[in-house]
């Protein structure tokens, strides 16, 4: 008898644990805990991104850790590296919501990787912010689960076509455009694209590159042939810089726009002073501003040997751990992602110290709606010359395919 | 195919660029052709030599302001060392005669450790330096060649007529050649396995620091970037004739020209794609590589 009521007593707690989550755990959020996945590209060719941002994140969790977490909560993460390949990006995001079972996932970094774990992340029913990927398909179509916390191609490729309308005299009627072959390059160029038909500005030259290319010859000088009147540049910084220093040596005078990828202080390193003159776009707020000079301090007191230029990954990732913080906070004690979602859709021009200020709306994932632009200088240092505001257009609403 | 319109200097400048490109992959293959010559070892771990070259350019040149006529030696030991280190695990499975697969999977796993280690010492940030400031950019009638050009050339010019030096007229060279050919018959005359195997991995990792020096400058340096490359250089010494010397230099510079003719008749979105097309129309009709010796299937 004592053994059958042993065995009852046994199973009852068994059934217990079961129904309410084990140990009292709930979707990666527990008395006082609450686990965030963050994926990342700590190794492959983006890695110099992945490593600042992996940083940063860990400074913003310590940091609000310290100020005793959000409601008695702790933050813990998980952090998996996803080598900016979409196969490994898919399978972190796997892990982290089926074996580590997280509430949220910040990543995986990249259009790429993340247009490839979104199905995922909808089908586990587990928020995804996206910081680095530029694609519009990453919010388009819209999905609850999803949010956008990076500028768009869209937005990208509008705010230096609007700068560039509004401030060159005489007004560029050619441009020539250089892609990079990524779900970025892809995106932004198709907006490119578009702004240069509505300003009714023609596409004298239209070239690409590829990763790994030693050589940007051939495609600098069929753009050159044909003579545009501004070179609009959708390739990584660390490319930037030698395709803009190429075209300098040319003896090209049309001066070199580029989006958010070429914000990068790799612009100097690999331009040298030929950069000088590029204009850039970004949601970042500058390094250099004094207003950014806490969060240079902390960052560089917490990581001693941070690069003299600490990436823009560092506020990327900084910046949507703000935003994140601030819908736990909202959602309240009783959190379930449900909570989480509707108050991050209450987010309006909320200000995250290091980017542009981000708002969240019930149907539209799409963070920013406004952009910084830059204008480097022959040492390098990016100077603020405007800002422009974007008006996103509508979304697609039917399911993904 | 509409060809398009254009200058003569376009079509000269495009192929002097193309040659630059292909000089690199050459002086980055020419480590792979070495090694396989003498060993038959694919060495998958060469693009770390790559890497690693390109960091000691970073260091001494960015951070000590080292000129380059001082960085090359330094690269040059810190391939050797390299080599070395590569070389002993390798030499311990060959002693052992591993089946010649399981020792090139070896070599796929030697660069994974190296680019961990890189990683987990440096960083994965990317490190970024510039050319030799002494050379510049010339420009002869509408001709332009970059400083970036003159390194790359200057550079494998003078180490592969070193190599080619050392390799067919030095004492050392002959025994590695020797070796290579027959290396029971080259035992037997007293030229010790070991030591030419040694010899032959920090060279081919010496040559790959060199390369990674002059690559430096025209990408950014960081863990993975030796792998980035590294294909380019393989196909290079395929299409080249893997095994053959002259051949990896002739297959780099075609590769490297027929990637930029392919962009600008073609298109610049199909480079890569053509001029991959291209190495297997030409291994169809040379199986074995442009100057590559046929071998009989037994």
């Amino acid at each position: 008898m004592k053994g059958k009521i042993t065995v009852f007593l046994i199973s009852l707690s068994l059934i217990f644990f079961v129904t309410t989550g084990f140990c009292g755990e709930r979707d990666g959020v527990t008395k006082d805990k609450i686990r965030i996945g963050l994926i990342t590209t700590l190794t492959g060719p983006t890695a110099d991104y992945g490593e600042v941002a992996k940083k940063a994140a860990i400074l913003a969790m310590e940091q609000i850790n310290k100020t005793g977490g959000i409601h008695g909560r702790d933050i813990e993460y998980i952090m998996d590296d996803s080598a900016y390949q979409p196969a490994k990006a898919v399978a972190a995001v796997k892990k982290q919501i089926y074996r580590d079972k997280v509430f949220v996932i910040i990543g995986p970094t990249g259009s790429h990787t993340a247009l490839a774990s979104i199905p995922l992340c909808i089908e586990g029913k587990v928020p995804m912010i996206e910081p680095a990927g530029l694609s519009n398909a990453i919010s388009n179509p819209f999905n609850k689960y999803v949010f956008h916390a990076q500028l768009t191609a869209g937005l990208d490729a509008h705010s230096m076509w609007k700068y560039v309308m509004e401030n060159f005299d005489p007004k560029p009627r050619t441009v020539g455009i250089l892609t990079y072959q990524g779900a970025y390059g892809k995106s932004k160029h198709e907006h490119d694209l578009r702004n240069a038909e509505e300003y009714g500005v023609k596409v004298v030259a239209d070239e690409w590159c590829q990763w790994g290319d030693v050589d940007y010859t051939t495609q600098i000088l069929k753009i050159k042939e044909a003579n545009p009147d501004i070179f609009m540049i959708n390739v990584m910084a660390q490319w930037g810089g030698k395709i803009i220093a190429q075209w300098k040596n040319y003896g090209m005078k049309a001066p070199c726009v580029g989006g958010n990828l070429l914000y990068m202080g790799l612009l100097y390193d690999t331009g040298g002073s030929a950069v000088d003159g590029t204009l850039v776009g970004t949601i970042l707020r500058s390094q250099d501003d004094p207003s950014m000079a806490w969060f240079v301090d902390e960052f560089r007191k917490r990581w001693p040997d941070a690069p003299r230029d600490l990436g823009t990954g560092t506020q990327h990732y900084y910046g949507t751990l703000q935003t994140v913080f601030q819908g736990l906070w909202r959602a309240g004690r009783d959190l379930t992602k449900d909570k989480f979602i509707r108050a991050m859709e209450t987010l309006r021009n909320f200000d995250t110290g290091v980017l542009a200020p981000v708002s969240y709306f019930p149907n539209d994932h799409r963070a920013y709606r406004m952009s910084y632009i830059y204008r480097f200088n022959e040492k390098g240092e990016r100077v603020p010359v405007g800002a422009t505001t974007y008006q996103h257009p509508p979304l697609s609403y039917q399911p993904r395919k | 195919m509409r060809l398009p319109s254009m200058e003569k200097y376009m079509l000269i400048q495009i192929t002097i660029s193309g040659l630059a490109n292909g000089c690199l992959y050459a002086l980055i293959g020419l480590g792979f052709v070495l090694i396989y010559k003498a060993t038959e070892i694919v060495n998958f771990s060469q693009g770390e030599a790559v890497m690693i070259g390109g960091y000691i350019g970073f260091w001494l040149t960015y951070l000590f302001k080292l000129s380059f006529v001082t960085v090359y030696p330094l690269a040059i030991i810190g391939g050797v060392l390299v080599g070395y280190v590569i070389s002993r695990p390798l030499w311990f499975l060959t002693n052992r005669k591993a089946p010649l697969f399981n020792i090139i999977v070896a070599t796929v796993a030697i660069g994974m450790i190296v680019r961990s280690l890189a990683r987990l010492v440096w960083s994965s940030e990317s490190r970024a330096y510039l050319g030799p400031s002494f050379l510049k950019t010339i420009t002869i009638s509408n001709i332009v060649i970059t400083s970036e050009n003159l390194f790359v050339f200057s550079i494998t010019a003078f180490f592969i007529i070193i190599f080619y030096l050392f390799f067919f007229l030095s004492k050392t060279g002959t025994s590695m050649r020797a070796s290579a050919q027959n290396p029971d018959a080259a035992s037997l005359v007293g030229i010790e396995p070991k030591k030419v195997f040694t010899l032959t991995w920090v060279i081919g990792c010496a040559l790959g620091a060199i390369g990674g020096v002059v690559y430096g400058p025209i990408a950014t340096i960081m863990p993975d970037s030796g792998f980035t490359i590294i294909i380019k250089a393989f196909a290079a010494a395929v299409l080249g004739g893997f095994g053959s010397i002259p051949g990896v230099i002739v297959g780099g510079c075609l590769l490297g020209v027929t990637e930029n003719l392919a962009g600008l008749f073609i298109g610049t979105a199909l480079k890569d794609l053509i001029s991959f097309i291209v190495i297997i129309l030409v291994l169809i009709l040379k199986p074995s590589g442009i100057l590559g010796v046929r071998i009989e299937r037994v």
